[in-house]
């Protein structure tokens, strides 16, 4: 019964079928095993990482400032603005908030550009309720920036069996990227676009698409939904909690301070968390105040930054308007209650090197 | 374990070794623990109350065969257990809230017990499908099944356990009783149904859904026109969600051994409401017919009632779909809508002429209509929401969002495209008569969409319900 199974089963393998395992392998080994694809993609989440580090951090002086975290300290901060009102240089702060970005992304990006990013004064660090949602699963990035043996030890094991997939067969790996190269490449033929450009602020900020609104709806009716979505399977000490005290120790042997905040949200979603999810809520509290040798700005009303509904596009994402209230208001916070920290002489780099010429 | 996920590649490989490996009338050995592990899999928890359905509604087959028994106590029970284990499970929270917004109108005060139910998943394909059984056991229309295995391997056959298609006893038993051998040509006509049902999945639906959520999130911030392509959008995410799913189901079955029946049948083709719903979720369609509509009456008794009929019946066929008030709006609008194609075909006079091309358009633009414009109730979540979208889609507001337009541009071609290719009967593709080169260049450009596209892991929208 078995060999005739076996024997169906080489039947399978027509003229088609052998074609179309050849053109596979065509892809594994040319577009992806070559690293092409990776690199081709610019505009994708993963593509944004490298845009990163190739744009903004290579470009930059050393900054005094930098940001990490989600899309949504992505959105939230305008760096020259919130230095202005800081009284900083004006490229004295780096938001590299990121698309999906998580702390094992922070880490990453700090291991990569230590040598750029250890003189900085402060890092402020984004947390999200979600990092204890054991079902979120790694991202991209980390498919291609860590080993087979971090991914392995890091992320919780209902992954493995997939990173052990996308590591035997890299065109699963690579899948986003492949639908992002397509995506853009089809949509270059309708609008003339170069697919391979980088969506740049003026203020070296990654955009992730071609145009930011300037002010969002006063209700989200899907906050619910979203929220449902952000903080289920909870994990007591996830994955990313442990990224994240990694990064807060690497930062703190550097001579870093870490600020550890949460970017407001819309108080809707606060509310529905606190009402529908008030254990999730609370081991986060709980997770979040155990942190060492970070401090905690738990400051995430949206009212106490003068944010009202129609400063966010959703649930918790800034639009321009919202961005620039909170980043002015950011950097009026770091004048006054980090002066001392941000007048260190390590935090005038651009000064420095103006007096000695250089 | 979704059919896009890797468990499930690993799951079904080891399934369709094993089949193979027995022989064909012992192959629901393998089948059953494998449905069991498959939805225990979702959650442990609810395999009891699965095995529950199973048992009591397999006892009261029984029980209705034996002489003298009192066939219509038998139908009753294992009738109302199914119907109170899915309002518990489905419609409590609804009720309750409810319930409470009505003693709250009449100015009382009213406490909300907190009771999280969670939602078995796939219990309202189950539960009619074992349903149906009992009914037809009744009916005299189907022996009663002896062997427990035979019947729990009938409800729990995982390719179609969680989102349909809802198979009869009647066809789907004597399958599994003697399943077709595994063959080349069934492994690779299932192969190709199961590539084109992950195609309409991971690479159409799970992209329209998310421009579709990011529209109807906020619809008072999109102009008129990305409203209306949201909610076109939409109608081809649930299309290519759901008939993804059961060609996906199809396929597996086949390779299986097993036939399932044809779940649709190029739905946004049909030139009526009427024909719409011969194409879309037939399964359900034709479980609503004759176990909800025919038992109402039907048509037998006069145009009102008829009409009455079609309402109820798809009112019920919207509650059926999920616990909300929205849901029980788009099945009224299907229900008046296939009232007046009923009453438009009997003022005509049935069976009338022949359509010509211009009449086929019109009644293709008005079904469009009345089915994009039902699927604005479906998506939103809460009246307010729907109210929103039609605001902003009678505002007029202008503006058009390119990359959606295009998006929804290429999701329909490639909906037409499949559709064309899946021949009428669904039972197989046009590719396959291809010459091999373009057959293989299409085998492994629908491989690597599909790989490219899994990365969103977006749940199916039927397993909701």
């Amino acid at each position: 019964m078995f060999r005739s199974f076996i024997s169906s089963f080489k039947r399978l393998l027509t003229a088609a079928g052998l074609l179309a395992l050849a053109l596979l392998l065509a892809v594994e080994f040319l577009a992806v095993r070559s690293g092409w694809i990776w690199s081709a993609t610019p505009q994708s989440a993963t593509g944004a990482f490298d845009a990163l580090e190739r744009h903004v951090i290579a470009k930059s002086a050393r900054p005094a400032v930098v940001f990490f975290g989600s899309s949504r300290m992505r959105d939230a901060i305008m760096p020259r603005r919130l230095a202005k009102a800081a009284g900083l240089a004006p490229a004295s702060v780096m938001n590299l908030g990121i698309t999906t970005g998580n702390p094992f992304d922070a880490v990453r990006f700090y291991q990569r550009n230590r040598d750029r990013l250890k003189h900085s004064c402060i890092f402020v660090v984004g947390i999200e309720d979600w990092y204890l949602n054991g079902e979120s699963s790694p991202t991209h990035r980390d498919r291609r920036f860590a080993t087979l043996g971090e991914r392995l030890n890091e992320f919780p094991s209902q992954f493995r069996l997939s990173l052990l997939a996308g590591w035997i067969f890299r065109t699963y790996d690579a899948r986003a990227l492949i639908q992002s190269f397509l995506w853009t490449r089809t949509l270059s033929i309708f609008t003339g676009d170069d697919p391979s450009r980088v969506w740049l602020t003026e203020d070296g900020r990654i955009r992730w698409r071609s145009a930011e609104t300037e002010t969002g709806p006063d209700v989200d009716p899907e906050v619910g939904a979203t929220a449902d979505g952000l903080v289920r399977g909870y994990t007591k000490d996830g994955y990313l909690f442990r990224a994240l005290r990694r990064f807060i120790d690497l930062a703190r042997s550097d001579g870093v301070r870490v600020l550890v905040t949460r970017v407001p949200l819309r108080q809707t979603y606060l509310d529905y968390i606190a009402a529908r999810h008030s254990g999730f809520l609370r081991a986060y509290e709980a997770e979040t105040a155990s942190l060492r040798n970070a401090e905690i700005l738990q400051r995430d009303e949206p009212s106490g930054w003068g944010l009202v509904p129609g400063d966010f596009y959703d649930y918790g994402h800034l639009a321009l308007r919202g961005a620039r209230k909170y980043s002015e208001r950011f950097g009026r916070l770091l004048k006054t209650e980090y002066s001392e920290t941000l007048s260190a002489s390590r935090c005038r780099p651009t000064e420095r090197r103006r007096a000695t010429g250089r | 374990m979704q059919f896009n996920s890797l468990v499930f590649l690993f799951f079904f490989v080891v399934v369709l070794a094993l089949s193979a490996s027995v022989p064909v009338e012992r192959r629901r050995f393998v089948l059953l623990p494998a449905s069991l592990l498959f939805y225990g899999w979702w959650d442990w928890r609810f395999l009891g109350l699965i095995l529950f359905t199973i048992t009591l509604d397999w006892a009261c087959g029984r029980l209705m065969s034996r002489p003298g028994a009192n066939r219509r106590l038998w139908l009753v029970a294992s009738v109302a257990t199914d119907l109170t284990v899915l309002a518990f499970f489905k419609y409590f929270d609804f009720f309750l809230d409810n319930a409470i917004v009505l003693v709250e109108s009449l100015g009382l005060a009213a406490h909300r017990p907190t009771l999280s139910i969670l939602l078995p998943i796939g219990i309202s394909f189950f539960t009619f499908q074992s349903m149906a059984y009992t009914i037809d056991v009744y009916r005299g229309r189907m022996q009663p099944i002896r062997d427990w295995t035979l019947y729990a391997s009938y409800v729990s056959f995982f390719p179609q356990l969680v989102a349909g298609p809802i198979e009869r006893a009647q066809h789907l038993v004597p399958q599994i009783l003697r399943p077709a051998p595994i063959t080349a040509e069934r492994l690779r006509s299932g192969f190709v149904l199961v590539l084109i049902g992950l195609a309409r999945k991971v690479v159409i639906a799970d992209t329209a859904a998310a421009h579709v959520d990011r529209i109807f999130a906020n619809p008072a911030s999109h102009s008129s026109i990305d409203l209306a392509v949201g909610a076109f959008l939409f109608g081809l995410q649930i299309y290519g969600d759901f008939a993804g799913y059961s060609d996906m189901a199809r396929g597996l079955a086949r390779m299986l051994g097993i036939d399932l029946i044809v779940n649709f049948r190029r739905p946004y083709f049909a030139t009526s409401i009427t024909d719409f719903w011969r194409r879309w979720h037939i399964s359900l369609s034709f479980w609503l017919r004759d176990y909800l509509y025919i038992p109402l009456g039907g048509n037998r008794r006069g145009p009102m009632r008829t009409y009455g009929n079609l309402l109820a019946t798809m009112l019920l066929g919207g509650l059926w779909h999920g616990a909300a008030w929205t849901f029980v709006v788009w099945g009224g609008i299907h229900g008046l809508a296939l009232a007046a194609n009923r009453a438009w075909r009997r003022w005509r006079g049935e069976p009338g002429p022949e359509p010509g091309w211009g009449a086929r358009v019109l009644g293709w633009t008005l079904t469009m209509t009345v089915v994009g414009m039902a699927w604005i109730f479906f998506r939103a979540q809460t009246f307010d929401q729907a109210a929103a979208f039609f605001s902003g889609l009678l505002s007029f507001r202008p503006g058009i969002d390119f990359i959606t337009a295009l998006l929804a541009a290429i999701c329909l071609i490639a909906v037409a495209a499949i559709d064309l290719c899946q021949r009428e009967n669904e039972e197989d593709t046009l590719i396959r008569t291809w010459h091999w080169v373009p057959r293989g260049f299409v085998y492994a450009g629908l491989i690597v969409l599909v790989i490219a596209f899994s990365g969103a892991d977006v749940p199916f929208i039927y397993f909701q319900f």
